[in-house]
């Protein structure tokens, strides 16, 4: 009887997960960019999604990774539904988890794509991502395999 | 003390709702964060971790804390923390974790200090309501009574993430030290609740150590993590006073007569091992979170009133839970939870219950859950929640009278929580 209601309980909860999970589609795209000092120039998916989970935190050559987010809604969204798997509040979720366990601190964050991207060209280390729209001159572009 | 916490809460939502993204205080380069969470509880039937009957207000938590990076790879933070739920905690500040964080490799990190306790999926981040969707999380898995016991520990840890190519990646984390144990703690009162025929009032207890392992598995499937936890605790103790007497034939004429006994004043426990494991799912799919976890664990335990030490029947328990939130907008997410706990499975029918006097099902507790979450923004929201139970198998705080106990009630649950 336990068993069987383990499997209803987990059938009912698979069917309603089926039915309620929101069609995804972009627009545009994102592009990962990063302070012209950083040694790489190639990133997998894997590496950008442990990079913002706070599970990658150095460079190939053994520097900082300093990471920011640009908080508009649509590239934000984009972003991280595509990379790092998450939906902009369960990331900002995840971060929460962190900083109220003592394991890390908020992620510093942009409204404005310009300051964001002073920041990264200035900051040894940084990365971030903006809209493939977006100008980004002083930064380099890195490629996302 | 109740009144300033409504008033600060009051203070503190007036300011948050006017500034809808104010999200930490950056004081120089420490960070400071915090969370205040007032609730109301009511069951139709039974007092169920307060005197829940009549509704109640003794529901709360607060914390604030403090982080910096002293470097590149180390951090240093503390978090003050408070509580009250019926008789636990009672707004009593304590001292929630404060350790030094050395992340020396991305695959190897180490902690010393006082930390959150790593088990099951969420038992680091139950005192943060603002979390989740739910108010109370399963009972089966994250025991209410227990969670000042378990809820930290205070020694070295040792953790890291290892990627793993096609496989995913592992991340792993083991810990070892002192739990918080204390005479007045849940933990306490489960002891006295298990040994209610003796009206014991625990004065001292204590154990050796603590130790975790835990392994999660973050599949090649986008959203799927697995973790496996496992526990030991060594060299539980626990003594106190007693009254009352063990039943036996003084005077023998074949026949134990009403009153007829061994007085007994005090009593020693002992649990030499007690061991669990913890297995748990979590599936992220689009703004849908799926979760499911499994329990196991027993101990086997002695006491001494007096007369000797005799063994404890043993105390297998089990408990698992299956859950499923989603995100509907920005304003409202809910979710829906089933969860089953057997205190003890040599007695899952309940007949133990029975010839101690009791009723069949204070064996089992069942619990379907339906949870509302208000995001009213960045850090303001409201929870409403509504549990529907079959049974009264869980460790008594309240002292209810079994013949007055019913074993179909609900439990309605209202929380407001600001954070930043």
């Amino acid at each position: 009887m336990k068993k069987l209601s383990f499997y209803a309980v987990f059938g009912i909860m698979s069917v309603l997960m089926t039915v309620l999970v929101p069609s995804m589609s972009f627009a545009g795209e994102v592009v990962v960019i990063a302070n012209k000092n950083v040694p790489d120039s190639q990133l997998t998916k894997d590496d950008v999604k442990a990079i913002f989970l706070g599970e990658k935190t150095k460079w190939s050559n053994d520097t900082k990774i300093s990471f920011v987010v640009l908080k508009t809604t649509d590239d934000q969204e984009k972003f991280m539904k595509e990379y790092v798997g998450k939906s902009s509040s369960q990331f900002n979720n995840f971060w929460k988890q962190q900083v109220f366990t003592g394991k890390g601190k908020m992620p510093e964050t942009f409204d404005d794509v310009k300051a964001l991207l002073d920041y990264v060209a200035r900051t040894d280390g940084a990365v971030a991502y903006i809209s493939s729209d977006s100008p980004a001159d002083n930064v380099k572009k890195v490629e996302v395999k | 003390m109740k009144k300033n916490i409504l008033a600060l809460f009051t203070g503190i939502s007036a300011i948050l709702m006017s500034c809808s993204s104010l999200w930490a205080f950056d004081a120089g380069q420490v960070q400071i964060h915090g969370f205040l969470s007032q609730g109301f509880l009511q069951t139709d039937e039974n007092n169920y971790l307060a005197e829940t009957k009549d509704g109640t207000f003794q529901f709360n938590e607060f914390g604030i804390n403090f982080s910096t990076e002293l470097a590149d790879n180390l951090r240093v933070g503390v978090q003050f923390f408070g509580r009250d739920l019926g008789p636990e905690g009672n707004d009593e500040v304590r001292l929630d974790w404060a350790y030094m964080d050395y992340r020396w490799k991305d695959w190897m990190g180490f902690r010393v200090g006082k930390m959150k306790l790593d088990y099951a999926l969420y038992n680091e981040t139950r005192e943060m309501d603002m979390l989740r969707t739910s108010i109370m999380l399963p009972q089966s898995i994250y025991t209410e009574l227990w969670r000042d016991t378990f809820s930290t520990v205070k020694g070295v840890g040792l953790y890291g993430t290892v990627p793993a190519g096609f496989a995913g990646s592992f991340a792993y984390s083991a810990q070892i030290g002192a739990l918080p144990l204390g005479d007045e703690a849940g933990f306490a009162a489960a002891m006295e609740d298990s040994l209610s025929a003796f009206k014991p009032d625990v004065t001292d207890i204590d154990c050796d150590y603590m130790y975790t392992l835990n392994l999660t598995w973050n599949t090649p499937l986008d959203g799927l993590r697995t973790k496996y936890s496992f526990y030991e605790v060594q060299g539980f103790n626990a003594s106190g006073k007693v009254s009352g007497l063990i039943p036996y034939d003084l005077n023998r004429d074949g026949a134990i007569s009403a009153g007829e006994g061994l007085p007994v004043s005090s009593m020693s426990y002992e649990t030499p091992v007690f061991r669990g494991y913890f297995v748990g799912l979590e599936y992220t799919l689009g703004d849908f979170i799926l979760a499911a976890e499994f329990t196991d664990g027993d101990f086997n335990s002695k006491i001494n009133l007096g007369y000797g030490f005799t063994g404890r029947p043993a105390l297998p328990q089990r408990g698992w839970y299956v859950s499923g939130s989603y995100r509907f907008t920005d304003l409202l997410s809910m979710a829906l939870t089933y969860s089953d706990y057997t205190p003890n499975m040599y007695d899952e029918d309940g007949n133990q219950q029975v010839r101690a006097g009791k009723n069949d099902f204070e064996a089992w507790l069942k619990t379907w859950t339906l949870s509302s979450r208000f995001d009213l923004n960045e850090s303001w929201l409201l929870k409403l929640e509504a549990s529907y139970n079959d049974g009264f198998g869980a460790y008594d705080s309240m002292g209810n009278n079994s013949a007055e106990l019913e074993q179909y009630w609900w439990l309605f649950a209202a929380k407001a929580t600001v954070s930043f």
